[in-house]
């Protein structure tokens, strides 16, 4: 008898757990955010806009294409804005219109407005790192100008704008001349005391010349839109602290992420003097970085390992002997230590900021040697060697170009 | 296996699975604050602790084969110190079950259930616990068995899915001083220290001659999976930034590049461990409270117990607070668990009681 009344004492228990969950959320409830914009309100200094692009579920699901289900072109999404004094309080006011639960787990990516990197992102990044809705591994970009504008945009090969980002940052990997970044790494330079400076990716729309001449006035602002087709990455933003300073263009981005030996791909354009151009598709790249300490001081030293295919080249007569091979070599060395010399120029003069790496280098290996340092002041005018070994490994299914040859008399 | 019998490998396994849950505890949190990138320095050594407590109380317990703690320490050292000692002992695990109980609600509350009331989490880990008091030792330790595999290898699947390790997160190695080595060590010690349960469990042990080789080989694996677990952590985060985060260990799962979203099935994995670490603890409590009154039943008492436990979890008006409690109460208990033993083994040999010379007294 008792063992009977236990048992139904633990049944009823146990059927308390199937009452349902506080915390549930009904798909049908939930408005699936995937770009999140955070901009700052002009005239305002405490305001922050913020928008979301929501994608229209509905739509995405009968294959229909149209923010308004009329088909066309646009994406299926929906872009609204709100603002408020903080993320919490702008997501809030956007409920009360939505109508939906906005559910940020699908957010792919996360655009910093320009104006409000120069003033300063770290306040704003606390509600995306506390919420554990937001995954870390969400891409965080900044734009160039409003990211507000950028939400516009509708791609031609992606049904969503999302999936366009998040491809255009898997894509940084194969051109090195910009860089993904997520949410976490963004917290860890940001966090980070005496890591390197932060660096983002700098995005912008790609816009097709005008053709179209003869558009009244009043309807230009509406063709400039229609222009906008696509957004792509133009370098790299380089931060101090949480502010952005600088920007740096994709020659100058493939320069710094040669000496963070971040670059793996991409290619290499190399100017032989007087006879032509070469294109090396780069398939591998590394970086060494020696720290020496002279008379208290330390020296760096970065070593660039590079080599790749020959992909491409219009110099007439070229035959690809191993002594060609060689010296088109150090043509490619010395185009790369080139680069990114100019990249180190300009990092260290004009924006005196290490997004290098050096100094956490020397905090790790040799702490005591970069506290007794000023790093920022120091690092401007630290003597940093830079060497190149870079090589081309293939020439694809030709020795010798028979196309050049023939035509280049021409 | 008789009904009370149990072998030696299923009473030392429990520690691997309990020790397994200090991602789900503040702990990492604290060692990253406290020693930033040498925190696993004293994490190394404290396995080194680990297997010399176990040889302690196995010396202790050894001495009195067929008793447990709570029989023979009012003989060994008098009823006015050694039943003050054994209810020490049981406080502890009731406190420690108590804080489980807490900090593990607010890892799901956290992790998964955001708007979910803790004390919903809360009651439906303390009917699991209810259940597990009327499974008894037995089912416990079968279900420990069975779920011990799955869990370990969580951690190894975490472990493996985590590609953004970077030994330069080791450098400097000292970052934070050596201030904050000791209270690290402390911590994890005071973790580890939850083996003195063998104390109450001992006269079950189907085959004790075993006990001592599988004790320390048990120890020395759940002391190397929570230095596993850690190093993954800090090679992953950094300090800087994993001191900022209440479960960092629950940051590395989110950051899984081959197992994208898999943090969800980790948690439902994890549920289990946590279900053994805080079942027994309160277990042990129970058990340790009916050897000392032998009228009691272990079932009764421990429904009768949970729902204190429970108000008591409750009792931390928030987060904070309830990290505190929990790191305050590992600096205190790691010296409580450590003298007791250490108090009987004395008073046994300096009174020739226990051993060749002792009775042996049979339950």
């Amino acid at each position: 008898m008792k063992r009977y009344l236990v048992s139904l004492i633990t049944l009823l228990l146990v059927l308390t757990l199937l009452t349902g969950c506080w915390s549930r959320r009904e798909i049908e409830n939930l408005g699936f955010a995937t770009i999140v914009a955070i901009d700052k309100v002009e005239g305002s200094a405490e305001e922050i806009e913020l928008s979301v692009q929501f994608a229209i579920t509905a739509a995405l699901s009968g294959g229909e294409q149209g923010g308004d289900g009329g088909g066309g072109s646009e994406a299926p999404v929906w872009t609204v804005s709100t603002r408020g004094k903080s993320l919490a309080c702008a997501i809030q006011e956007m409920r009360s219109f939505v109508g939906k639960f906005p559910f940020w787990a699908h957010t792919r990516v996360i655009i910093i407005g320009e104006e409000l990197a120069r003033s300063g992102i770290g306040p704003a990044m606390d509600y995306f790192i506390r919420n554990r809705h937001f995954r870390h591994s969400t891409y965080v970009m900044v734009s160039e100008g409003p990211a507000r504008d950028l939400l516009e945009v509708s791609p031609k090969l992606s049904l969503l704008p999302a999936e366009l980002l998040a491809e255009l940052n898997r894509m940084t990997r194969e051109t090195s001349d910009s860089v993904s970044r997520t949410l976490l790494e963004l917290m860890q330079s940001l966090v980070e005391e005496q890591t390197s400076e932060l660096l983002l990716p700098l995005l912008a729309a790609h816009k097709t010349p005008v053709t179209d001449e003869a558009s009244p006035s009043p309807e230009k602002e509406e063709t400039a839109k229609a222009e906008t087709e696509s957004l792509q990455f133009i370098g790299l933003s380089v931060f101090q602290d949480d502010k952005m300073i600088a920007t740096l263009s994709p020659t100058e981005s493939q320069g710094v992420l040669w000496l963070r030996g971040e670059s793996n791909r991409g290619n290499v354009v190399v100017e032989v003097p007087g006879r032509g151009l070469i294109v090396q598709r780069q398939v591998y790249g590394r970086r060494i970085l020696r720290i020496t300490e002279t008379d208290g001081k330390p020296q760096a030293k970065i070593i660039i390992f590079q080599d790749g295919d020959l992909v491409e080249h219009n110099i007439d007569q070229l035959e690809l002997s191993p002594a060609a091979i060689e010296e088109l070599d150090s043509l490619l060395s010395a185009h790369i230590k080139a680069v990114a010399e100019d990249a180190l120029r300009k990092i260290q003069t004009e924006l005196k900021t290490d997004v290098i790496g050096i100094g956490e280098r020397i905090y790790r290996l040799y702490p005591r040697l970069y506290n007794s340092l000023s790093w920022q002041e120091y690092f401007p005018t630290m003597p940093i060697e830079v060497e190149v070994k870079a090589s081309f490994r293939r020439t694809g299914e030709l020795l010798q170009s028979p196309l050049s040859t023939k035509y280049s008399q021409r | 296996m008789s009904k009370y019998k149990i072998t030696s490998r299923q009473a030392f396994l429990i520690i691997v699975t309990v020790i397994s849950t200090s991602g789900l505890q503040p702990s990492f949190r604290n060692y990253m604050r406290w020693a930033g990138n040498a925190a696993w320095l004293p994490l190394a050594l404290s396995i080194g602790y680990g297997i010399a407590f176990v040889w302690l109380i196995l010396v202790l317990a050894q001495r009195f084969p067929k008793q447990s703690v709570a029989e023979y320490a009012p003989k060994v050292a008098g009823s006015l110190l050694g039943y003050p000692l054994v209810l020490l002992l049981i406080a502890i695990f009731f406190l420690r079950g108590v804080l489980s109980l807490r900090n593990v609600s607010e890892f799901f509350v956290a992790a998964v259930l955001q708007e979910t009331p803790i004390s919903a989490i809360m009651l439906v880990m303390v009917i699991l616990a209810a259940c597990a008091h009327w499974a008894d030792l037995e089912g416990l330790v079968r279900f420990n068995e069975l779920a011990n595999p799955i869990i370990i290898s969580s951690f190894f699947l975490v472990l493996m899915g985590t590609l953004r390790i970077n030994f330069w997160n080791l450098l400097p190695v000292f970052n934070k001083g050596f201030k904050g080595l000791l209270p690290v060590f402390q911590s994890a010690c005071s973790d580890l220290s939850i083996i003195s349960y063998i104390l109450f469990l001992y006269p079950f042990l189907a085959d004790p001659e075993k006990a001592t080789r599988t004790g320390h080989r048990h120890m020395a694996m759940a002391g190397f999976l929570l230095l596993l677990i850690y190093l993954n952590t800090l090679l992953t985060l950094g300090s800087a930034i994993g001191e900022t985060f209440t479960w960092p260990y629950l940051v590395v799962t989110e950051n899984l590049r081959l197992l994208e979203r898999g943090e969800a099935l980790f948690i439902v994995v994890w549920t289990f461990a946590a279900f053994v670490r805080i079942s027994f603890c309160f277990y042990i409590a129970t058990l340790g409270l009916c050897q000392l009154f032998p009228k009691l039943r272990v079932q009764w008492v421990g429904v009768a117990m949970l729902p204190l436990a429970t108000f008591l979890a409750l009792q931390a008006d928030n987060l904070p607070t309830a990290v505190k409690a929990f790191t305050l109460f590992n600096h205190t208990t790691l010296y409580v668990e450590l003298l007791v033993p250490c108090i009987l083994l004395v008073l046994s040999i300096v009174r020739k009681k226990g051993g060749s010379t002792d009775e042996k007294v049979s339950r």
